[in-house]
Formats: C-alpha cells, structure tokens, sequence
C-alpha cells in the first residue's frame, strides 16, 4: 500500500543544510500496522509528512496504493490525499469552533461521500462519542478529542493511515483505545504506519522499525 | 456542511475580531456618508445664507432708490434750463427769471435724443402782488412734463395743474385758510383751489401754482416761458453737468444750464456707492463662501481617504491576526485535502461578510447622522435632489464591502499558500 525508497528529505536555510532523512526505504502493505520508533529529531516527522503527500522528498520515491502523489499538480494532490490517506497526530489538531460531528464531517468536504452525517455517526457510535455529538473541543477530554480526530481520518476509508505520536498526551487507558483502533483498522484492510516514542505504543504494532539520524536501521 | 457553514461557525466563535473588522467597515462608510452629506448640508446652508443677504440687499437697494427718489422729489427737479439772456445772479436774487424763451423749446428738448435729462417741465413763474389776497406770491405756470419721445415712459414727477384750478403753498393757505375745493379769484380770474401743499420750508411755501395757459395771459406774455425745469441723469459720472451742458448747448443754444440742489445730489451718489459697496460685499461673501467650500472639500478629499486607509489598515492587521492564529486549523484542513482555494474561500468569507455588515451598518449610521446634521433643512435625506443621492449610497455600500474583501485578500491569500507541512512540524 505504501512504499518509500530511498526517500531523502533536505531543509535548506540560513546558508545551511539539514538532512532530516537520507535514503529511507520501506514498504506498509495492506492489513498491516507499521510502528516506526526513533529519538527526537531523528525524521520521523519529516518521514511521515513525506509519506502524507504533504511534504515533497529532495530524493527517492514514495508511492501511495501505486501513485507517486508527487506527480500530481497541487489539487491532485490535495484530491489523492483526501481519498486515500488519513491523518492522525498528537496535538489532535481540531477545529476549534465546530463541534465533534462537524468536525468529522470536515473530512467530507474535500471528497464528498453519498451519506456523510450517517457515516459520521457511525464513527460517533464506534468511538463512543455519543454524548459528545456537539460538544466544541473545548468541552471534551483529550482522549475524546483524539477520538475524534481518528474519526475524522477515518472517514473515508481511507487505504493508509499516518499516525504522528497518536498516543504523545494521552493516558495509559486511552493510549490503549486509540492503538487499539489503529490496529482493528489495519487488520480491516487498510495500511497504518505510526511515528512514536512510546515502546508500549510500539508493541501493538505488527512490526516495529527503528529510526536514528535520518536513517532506518 | 459546507465552506460556508464553517466560516459563519467561525465568525459566531471569534466574535470580538469580527466585530473589529465590521466597526472598522462600519467607520469608514460612516465617515464616506457622513463628510458627503455635510459638505451638502454646507452647500444649502450656504446657499440659503447668500440668498438671504441677496434679497436683504435687494431690498436695501430698493429703498436707498426709494430715498433717492424721494429725495429728489423734494428737490422736484435739479437742474434750470435759462434763456441766454438771464442774468443768473439777479435769478438768484428773485428766485425768478425775467427774461423768456418761447414754450417750443421744451418740445424740442423732449423730442431730442439727449440722454443726460429727463423730465422736462416747462414754467413762466414771476412774483407778483396777489391783488385779491394782498400777498406776494411767485405765481408759476406750468402744465405739466413733457414727454420726452425717446425714452421708455417714466412716472411724471409733477402732475399738472387742472384747468381752472390752483396749487397753493403752505404759507398761503396757512395764513389765509385756503381749503381745497374753495373757489378764489386771481387777478380777476377764478379759479378753484385743487391742492394746498404740505410745508416745503423754501419759496414754494408762498407759491401759487396754475395752468400755463392761464399763467401765460394774465402775466401777458402768450406762447413764452422763462425756465425748463429738468432732472439730470445720475448714471452720467462725475463730468455730469459739463455733459448736461454740452448736450443742450446742442439742441437750444441760446440758453444756459444751472444745476440746482448739490446736496442731494451728493446723497443720492452717496448713496449709490453705499449700495455698489453692499452689492460688493455680496460678492465678497460668495467669493468668501465658495472659497471655504473648497477648502472643506480639500480637506474632504484627504480626510476621506485618509480614514478608508486606516480602516483598511484596522481590517488587514485583525484579518492577519486571525488568519496566523489559525494556522494549525489550516495546516489540518489542508492534510485532510482542502485546496487552497477553499481555505481561501473560508477566510474570504469572513473579510466579505465583515464588509458588508459594516457597510450596511455604515450607511445606517451615516444616515442617521447626516439626518442630525440636516436639523431643519427642508431637503430629502436621499433621493435625487437629496442630501444624498442613492449612486452615493449604493456605491458606499459597493465601496465597504470591497474594503472588506481587500483588506482581508492578503492575509487570506497568505494562510492559504502557507505550506501545512511546516506547520505541522512545528507544532
């Protein structure tokens, strides 16, 4: 489903060049959950967002269910991330002024679905937000925010789910729910690969790699 | 859901910024309508001050021509076209001529083309003993103006003595108690009294006024007169009785011209110039008014602008603060696989929505001011003879929403093109 090689990412700035990844190459297949663990600064991140279709390589290749998204023009590419890719990260990211069924429903507007606010219940009632339908983020637990937020990227079915730190602020129970969901998804069918320091977070993952320094070990 | 729906769930959770934004819409289409109107509001004020005064000044002209006439009533005439041969010291003397010129040379004077006189009363006068009443009187002659041909017609300034009848002086019919309708005789003629004068404080107080004809017969001097009493034109200028002169030397050569009445004369042109110094001051006062008018549209056409700008400037930095504080929100949205022009769109909404609420709000309060300031002018508030017209109104509208959408454009355009990546790194 996803498949990386080679893959080099270089900040240039202030007359200096970093380069957060060198040469990255791994496959995520379908049905499968990827954890990939590694210290800080050590391009996880930059992995992820390249894998994302959001952050171009200055080397290698990343193809997502067979397409280079960086092929495609800007919208292209916003459509393709929109169809097949979810995203999950630490700091939830929510809309601050929409309320948990309006915030899952977001994920409809780029790519719309015959029957969005059923599909968002059902998310709802999958994740055990019920009571929380229009509650603004403001009002909810962090672990129900990154509820929501995995309901959002989930919405469309998409075929690769990112997950960046999914667990990095919250508690051991919720730590547990969230990866839970995450590997129940990937046993779906779909490809999940997740960036994390936590090794407990690691372990429900079918396979774990180690990143240091850019490189994959 | 849509773009829509999210941005008006936006504006109704930051409120505060949106207000700013619309306040800020709000004062500048306020300002727009509110200079546009004063300046109208001025102009009328204005208007209605110069008419004012116009017609103030009408009427003083009216009456300083009024008294002028009057004045010259007075004098009835001020200028005495002589015989050749008077001797003028000795008409002086006696306040009559004793010489003659035939009655003809009014008819001539009248038909001529002169233009420095007017109003031509040809008289025999002489005083002589009244021998019925035993008082000496200057008995006149007259018959009244003769019509000058070539001129448009003019109110005679004396009217003629009727046939049969007599004009007394105050003195007379004061001490003799001459009433009007009295039948007396003069001379051995009769003659009923017509008119008794009021007091005049001059030698027509002992005067007795009767027909030419008469007054020709019983002085035995048929077809003679011996003065023509005249008026001389003011609008002539200063050379006036040297013109006076010449133009009758013209037409009646032997006779000789003196003017009567210096002091009048010296009224009346003073007091036209006081009514060309009050037509001047009229003209300075619209000289005056036009050139504050434009001066207050100067400032207009700086302060106007001036204000837009600022509130152009207000709107940019409260649309740049919220477009940066909702970075994160774009980063996500962006991830999620909105292009960025749906994240244009969503803050666009916003800047849009702001400037047409505020310039809805605007054009109310505009109005409600300019209403203020219109106090007790009897003029429409908008309309086509209006303080303001609806081109005025609409396009304020036009311009606020605008202003809106402008000031908002590049910190929308700029949150959209910023890269999500980067932001999402960050956090």
């Amino acid at each position: 489903m996803l498949r990386v090689e080679e893959v080099a990412k270089t900040y240039s700035g202030n007359q200096r060049e970093v380069k957060a990844i060198d040469g990255v190459s791994l496959t995520v297949a379908a049905r499968e959950a990827v954890a990939i663990q590694g210290p800080s600064g050590c391009g996880k991140s930059t992995l992820l967002l390249a894998c994302g279709a959001l952050l171009r390589p200055t080397g290698g290749t990343v193809l997502v269910a067979n397409v280079d998204p960086y092929q495609l023009s800007a919208n292209a590419r916003s459509t393709f991330r929109a169809q097949n890719i979810g995203f999950v990260f630490q700091q939830f990211h929510l809309v601050p002024y929409l309320d948990v069924l309006q915030n899952i429903l977001t994920a409809n507007l780029p790519n719309r679905q015959p029957h969005p606010v059923e599909r968002a219940e059902e998310l709802i009632r999958h994740f055990g937000l019920e009571d929380r339908r229009h509650h603004v983020p403001a009002e909810l637990s962090v672990g129900e925010r990154q509820r929501v937020a995995l309901a959002r990227a989930l919405f469309h079915r998409p075929k690769l789910v990112l997950a960046d730190e999914p667990t990095g602020n919250l508690d051991p129970d919720n730590a547990v729910n969230v990866l839970d969901a995450l590997r129940q998804y990937a046993d779906a069918g779909a490809a999940v690969l997740m960036v994390t320091h936590d090794p407990h977070a690691a372990q429900r993952a079918h396979r774990v790699l180690h990143m240091d320094r850019g490189h994959l070990a | 859901m849509s773009i829509l729906h999210m941005a008006l769930r936006e504006i109704l959770r930051r409120k505060t910024t949106f207000f700013l934004a619309t306040l800020a819409v709000t004062v500048a289409v306020g300002t727009m309508l509110t200079v546009q109107a004063a300046l109208q509001i001025y102009d009328l004020r204005s208007d209605a001050l110069l008419a004012r005064k116009e017609a103030e000044l009408k009427d003083r002209l009216t009456v300083l021509q009024d008294e002028m006439r009057k004045a010259t009533l007075k004098l009835s005439f001020n200028l005495a076209i002589l015989p050749g041969d008077q001797d003028v010291r000795e008409w002086h003397a006696t306040d009559t001529a004793t010489t003659t010129m035939p009655e003809d040379y009014a008819h001539r004077l009248a038909g001529s083309r002169i233009v420095s006189v007017r109003h031509f009363l040809p008289m025999l006068a002489e005083k002589l003993k009244w021998p019925e009443m035993k008082r000496t009187v200057i008995l006149v002659g007259c018959k009244g103006e003769v019509a000058n041909l070539h001129k448009s017609p003019k109110a005679p300034l004396v009217q003629p003595v009727p046939e049969g009848t007599m004009v007394v002086g105050y003195e007379l019919h004061q001490s003799l108690g001459l009433q009007v309708g009295q039948k007396v005789e003069l001379m051995g003629r009769p003659f009923v009294i017509h008119k008794c004068q009021e007091e005049r404080g001059s030698k027509d107080d002992i005067g007795v006024w009767i027909p030419l004809k008469d007054a020709q017969d019983l002085l035995g001097k048929p077809g003679r007169i011996n003065a023509i009493l005249a008026l001389e034109c003011l609008c002539v200028g200063s050379e006036a009785l040297a013109r006076v002169r010449a133009d009758v030397a013209k037409q009646l050569p032997d006779t000789k011209v003196i003017e009567l009445g210096t002091k009048v004369l010296a009224r009346a042109e003073a007091r036209m110039r006081v009514g060309q110094e009050a037509i001047e001051a009229a003209d300075r006062e619209k000289s005056h008014q036009q050139t504050l008018r434009a001066e207050r549209q100067r400032l207009a056409a700086v302060a106007v602008p001036g204000v837009v700008l600022a509130c152009g400037i207000w709107i940019f930095l409260t649309a740049f603060g919220n477009a940066r504080g909702r970075s994160a929100e774009v980063a996500i949205l962006r991830a999620i696989g909105y292009r960025a022009n749906q994240v244009l769109v969503l803050f666009l909404f916003r800047s849009l929505a702001g400037g047409v609420a505020g310039a809805a709000l605007g054009c109310v309060a505009g109005l409600l001011i300019a209403a203020q300031l219109r106090g007790e002018l009897d003029v429409l508030l908008v309309g086509a003879a209006g303080l303001l017209s609806w081109q005025v109104v609409i396009g304020a509208l036009v311009i606020g929403s605008l202003l809106g959408v402008v000031a908002g454009w590049i910190p929308a355009l700029l949150a959209a093109q910023r890269d999500p990546a980067e932001i999402l790194r960050e956090a």
